[in-house]
């Protein structure tokens, strides 16, 4: 599967990267702690936990997503003590804007200046309204700001985090501020750095715009809805963070600190779920195809959706939403065929052909090649489902076996 | 002059020829093929596959492919024949509703003369395509065994692919009208063919004066090329099961491409000594991995294993000759027919019974096609008329007392003829009889085929054995066979004329014209629609390049925006109208697409 959520064991590093974030923001007594109540008895328990952690790569983007949606979502529901997003873009460097990020720039290594984990990162579909139109941009900045530190931290690893962070920000606070919430600190602390960069950005975006999406298509949570059936410590980052706003809206306190240790809001869908529908395995995948569904992520729902139905291959919503996908895929797919009327070639010798990882299927479609026979022709002979022909085809022109004259 | 074209209706290939200039020619398919697979198959989307195309996944859609209806055409349910067939199609055999057959292709049934009409559609639009007018009339050719429910079957094919049959002629006949064409022959020649799914041998006379007559015809309808490459796929089956442990039989894809493989290497064969038969990634070992197929075939591995079909053709000739008193010596010339005779051992096994070399100035492929299109040229232009002798293909007789077989026209007896024996009545008293006119070789009845009955009643009362009555039979020029049967002492007589019946009405057949004149107009209408489709698309393409550099060149005066809208305009029409798949509107745009894209051309080239 092309896009496939990071595993849970990923989400203590969220943490960290708050922590980070904390340690280096000055306080802002403006804002006021969400969790005055709370705030002393996890911060003991925050401490143990992020004194151990090490940042990854993988982990950067994971959190990345994470951060963002806990903000997002803190500036649409909690306006008050909590700031806007647009707090921290009054914050301006010392400096016009272009000459701090020319100077940033330049200041980072080659490697750094575009983070890899990043670049790497498959876009994925925006299909549906960004969290409205006054929202959108504070999103955006937020995103960025949580993004840049965390690839530094990978970059000089975490035993280098002060002196990196050192000459390119203010001088941070020796001490974080105890009651104020983990995330809300990360962000802060990450303003000087959030200076918009050309690169990152629009990928930023794209991964994640998906995670809103969940927010906004689930405001309030039903009851019935199946997403929040999944067992706490199964569920991936976007459903993590689903579970979060399911927690604040539900009036709970808002709990912005993570990890088994600080009994987050994880915890509380878990329970929440089970007390409301113990579903069984399958219902609880059909969450993520639709998940995967509503976010464009077509290949992906149908992967799963083909593991319900080797289940259950009666199970009505699941062969629904492989016809579906199929149905959109195969469009997508005819799409970089270029049509069905076009006459493809093989376009590797015979010897080169025998090396290459090729299925039995896929050197069954090759056979039938004459370099006569179009798509359309090729789907009538070869005996399989269209689709499935399809899709295979447009993986041979992908590796450059075939080519379409 | 209206063109007739001649049609070999093969078990396995058909072909299409035409007289041109004098000249017989073979009209090659789109594909530049001379013969077409005769296979007809319905894809999963209700799409009809004819030819080639059919024949390419045969075996991955096997059960909604037709093969070799033409062992079915104009049989009975109830005949040994479709009783095997059954067993031994891939495709459903079912009864139709007047003891006929039908098959069944997914959700709907055909009868067999609609299947081979559909075979006979495609090599009429063939031939429609090279001489770029319609063709109506044509001769078709089919087994000189072909009884004459067979022939009516074939006519029947030919009238739902909307195609008038104005002569059938017996394969044999028309492989030496094409190998004794422009010469003046009297000589008696063997007719070997052996197709892809048959096996036929006939003996014919060629007299001075372009005489044709078969002397006698045998043949075996389960052997062909197809056996021939059966055996190569059990060797490479074989082979790889011993080496992989897998048996590729259980997988259809794999299946095909080794019928496919074997068939290629088969014909490779013929030519050189050694091929190597590689098909790469043939089957999943189950460990996620591909395996490869890739043996070498020798000429004489290929021999041993299909010595003993080529052996059993030899036979048959044998029989046959000797059924028809003929030695070898008498046979002057050995004309080969189908594919398979192209096969060196089987050119040294007839060169080794008949004792001399087979002609092989005729392509074996093409000859019976060209000689129906000597035929039809024949007969549409006097002066190239020509006489053509068909024999029977089977006895004729009625039942008598036992349920015996009295044979009246024996088998090869050249037509027209006309043949009469004198019966008496068996039992005392009796004033009617029941004629029963059959045809076929066996002295019980019951084992040959009904071709129709009738009383004569009125006779005298008298002891049996006392009343005698003449029984006629009559074979006119076109194969009609009449049967009378008179009271020689009164004079009373009765007759029947026997029509031979392919199992449907003529409302059937009526109905079955019209839909194939439908999908042939849908078909026309499909690919008219993609030649301009194309054509506009394509214009739309480079207009779309050149967009970009046009606007760059003339957006900033008023004239350039406007010409820039106005194409705009042009593509925006021309889409709309190639997602109507209206035919004429998009070939109205292309007018302008052409135009446009002209414009866009030189606006580019003047640009600095």
């Amino acid at each position: 599967m092309p896009r496939t959520d990071p595993p849970p064991s990923q989400k203590p590093d969220r943490t960290s990267s708050g922590s980070t974030g904390r340690t280096s923001q000055p306080p802002r007594p403006s804002r006021a702690p969400l969790q005055m109540d709370e705030a002393a008895a996890q911060r003991e328990r925050e401490k143990d936990v992020l004194d151990d952690l090490e940042i990854t790569v993988g982990e950067t983007e994971i959190t990345l997503g994470e951060d963002e949606l806990g903000e997002s979502h803190l500036a649409s529901a909690w306006t008050e003590p909590e700031p806007s997003e647009h707090d921290r873009v009054t914050v301006a460097p010392p400096m016009p804007e272009h000459e701090y990020v020319a100077k940033m720039m330049k200041e980072l290594p080659e490697a750094e200046r575009v983070p890899p984990s990043r670049a790497i990162t498959p876009p994925r579909g925006l299909s549906k309204p960004f969290l409205g139109a006054d929202s959108s941009a504070p999103a955006r900045k937020s995103r960025r700001s949580s993004a840049r530190p965390k690839k530094k931290e990978h970059a000089e690893g975490p035993s280098t985090k002060p002196r990196s962070r050192a000459p390119r920000t203010p001088p941070p606070a020796p001490e974080p501020i105890p009651s104020e919430p983990l995330t809300l600190d990360l962000s802060d602390s990450l303003l000087p750095v959030a200076v918009p960069s050309p690169v990152p950005i629009p990928r930023f975006e794209q991964a994640a715009v998906p995670k809103f999406d969940l927010i906004e298509s689930a405001p309030a949570p039903a009851p019935s809805r199946p997403r929040v059936t999944l067992p706490s410590m199964q569920q991936n980052s976007a459903l993590d963070i689903v579970a979060t706003t399911a927690s604040l809206q539900f009036g709970d306190p808002p709990r912005l600190s993570f990890g088994p240790a600080a009994g987050d809001a994880l915890e509380l869908v878990g329970v929440r779920a089970q007390s409301v529908r113990p579903g069984p395995e399958p219902k609880a995948t059909m969450v993520e195809v639709r998940d995967r569904f509503d976010v464009g992520d077509f290949s992906g729902a149908l992967a799963l959706v083909s593991k319900i139905l080797e289940d259950e291959p009666e199970h009505v919503d699941a062969l629904l939403y492989a016809e579906h996908c199929r149905d959109v895929l195969k469009q997508m797919y005819i799409s970089n065929l270029g049509g069905l009327r076009k006459v493809p070639q093989i376009a590797v010798s015979a010897e080169q052909l025998r090396w290459l990882a090729l299925d039995h299927r896929a050197g069954f479609l090759l056979s039938q090649l004459d370099g006569r026979s179009t798509f359309e022709e090729l789907l009538d002979v070869c005996g399989m489902p269209p689709f499935e022909a399809i899709r295979l085809l447009v993986q041979l022109l992908q590796q450059n076996v075939i080519r379409v004259v | 002059m209206e063109r007739v074209i001649g049609i070999d209706l093969g078990t396995t290939n058909s072909c299409v020829a035409i007289v041109e200039n004098d000249k017989p020619l073979v009209i090659p398919n789109r594909g530049g093929w001379a013969t077409t697979p005769s296979m007809v198959a319905l894809t999963e989307a209700g799409k009809r596959l004819v030819g080639h195309i059919a024949k390419r996944q045969a075996i991955t859609n096997a059960e909604n492919t037709v093969s070799a209806a033409k062992r079915l055409i104009g049989r009975k349910w109830a005949s040994p024949q479709v009783k095997n067939g059954v067993l031994t199609s891939s495709y459903r055999i079912v009864e139709g509703p007047h003891g006929d057959i039908r098959i069944q292709l997914r959700d709907k049934q055909y009868s067999v003369p609609e299947v081979s009409a559909m075979v006979l559609q495609e090599m009429k639009v063939i031939a429609e395509d090279y001489l770029r007018q319609p063709v109506t009339k044509a001769v078709v050719t089919v087994p000189a065994y072909f009884n004459d429910n067979q022939l009516q079957a074939t006519k029947d094919a030919g009238q739902i692919a909307g195609l008038e049959v104005i002569r059938i002629i017996n394969e044999p006949t028309a492989a030496a009208l094409a190998y004794g064409f422009g010469k003046r022959l009297d000589q008696t020649i063997a007719v070997y063919d052996l197709g892809g799914g048959t096996f036929d041998i006939s003996i014919l006379e060629i007299g001075e004066g372009g005489i044709f007559k078969v002397i006698a015809t045998a043949g075996d309808t389960f052997l062909g090329g197809e056996d021939f490459d059966g055996r190569i796929i059990d060797w490479l089956v074989t082979g790889f099961q011993a080496e992989h442990s897998i048996d590729l039989r259980q997988d259809r894809m794999a299946l095909q491409r080794l019928r496919d493989g074997a068939e290629k290497a088969k014909c490779e064969l013929s030519s050189v000594q050694e091929t190597e038969i590689n098909l790469p990634f043939i089957i999943s070992s189950g460990q996620n991995e591909a395996l490869h197929l890739q043996r070498k075939l020798t000429r004489e591995t290929l021999e041993k294993l299909c010595g003993d079909l080529v052996e059993r053709t030899v036979d048959i000739c044998r029989q046959t000759l000797k059924d028809a008193k003929i030695s070898t010596k008498e046979i002057q010339e050995i004309v080969l027919v189908g594919g398979m005779t192209r096969m060196p051992k089987v050119q040294s096994a007839v060169a080794a019974f008949y004792g001399r070399d087979p002609c092989k100035g005729v392509h074996p492929d093409e000859v019976v096609a060209l000689g129906a299109a000597i035929q039809g040229a024949a007969l549409v232009d006097e002066k190239k008329q020509m006489i053509l002798l068909d024999v029977t293909p089977h006895a004729l007789g009625i039942m008598t007392f036992g349920s015996n077989f009295e044979e009246l026209v024996p088998q090869n007896t050249t037509v027209p003829t006309s043949r009469a024996k004198t019966f008496t009545t068996s039992r005392d008293n009796q004033t009617a009889v029941k004629i029963i006119v059959m045809q076929g070789e066996s002295e019980q009845a019951e084992q040959n085929d009904l071709l129709g009955e009738f009383i004569l009643t009125g006779l005298r009362r008298a002891a049996k054995g006392q009343v005698e009555i003449e029984v006629t039979f009559a074979i006119n020029a076109d194969g009609i066979v009449s049967v009378s049967a008179r009271d020689l002492e009164t004079g009373q007589e009765q007759s029947i004329q026997v029509t031979a019946s392919s199992g449907l009405t003529q409302d059937e057949i009526v109905k079955m014209m019209a839909d194939a004149q439908q999908f042939t107009v849908e078909r026309r209408s499909s690919e008219e629609f993609e030649g301009v489709k194309q054509e506009a698309e394509k214009l739309i393409v480079q207009i779309e390049q050149l967009l970009p550099d046009v606007e760059q060149a003339v957006a900033s005066s008023d004239f350039g925006k406007d010409a820039i809208g106005k194409a705009k305009a042009v593509v925006e029409r021309a889409r709309a109208a190639i997602g109507k798949k209206d035919v004429s509107a998009v070939r109205e745009q292309i007018e302008g697409l052409s135009r446009t894209q002209r414009m866009f051309k030189g606006v580019v080239a003047k640009a600095p």
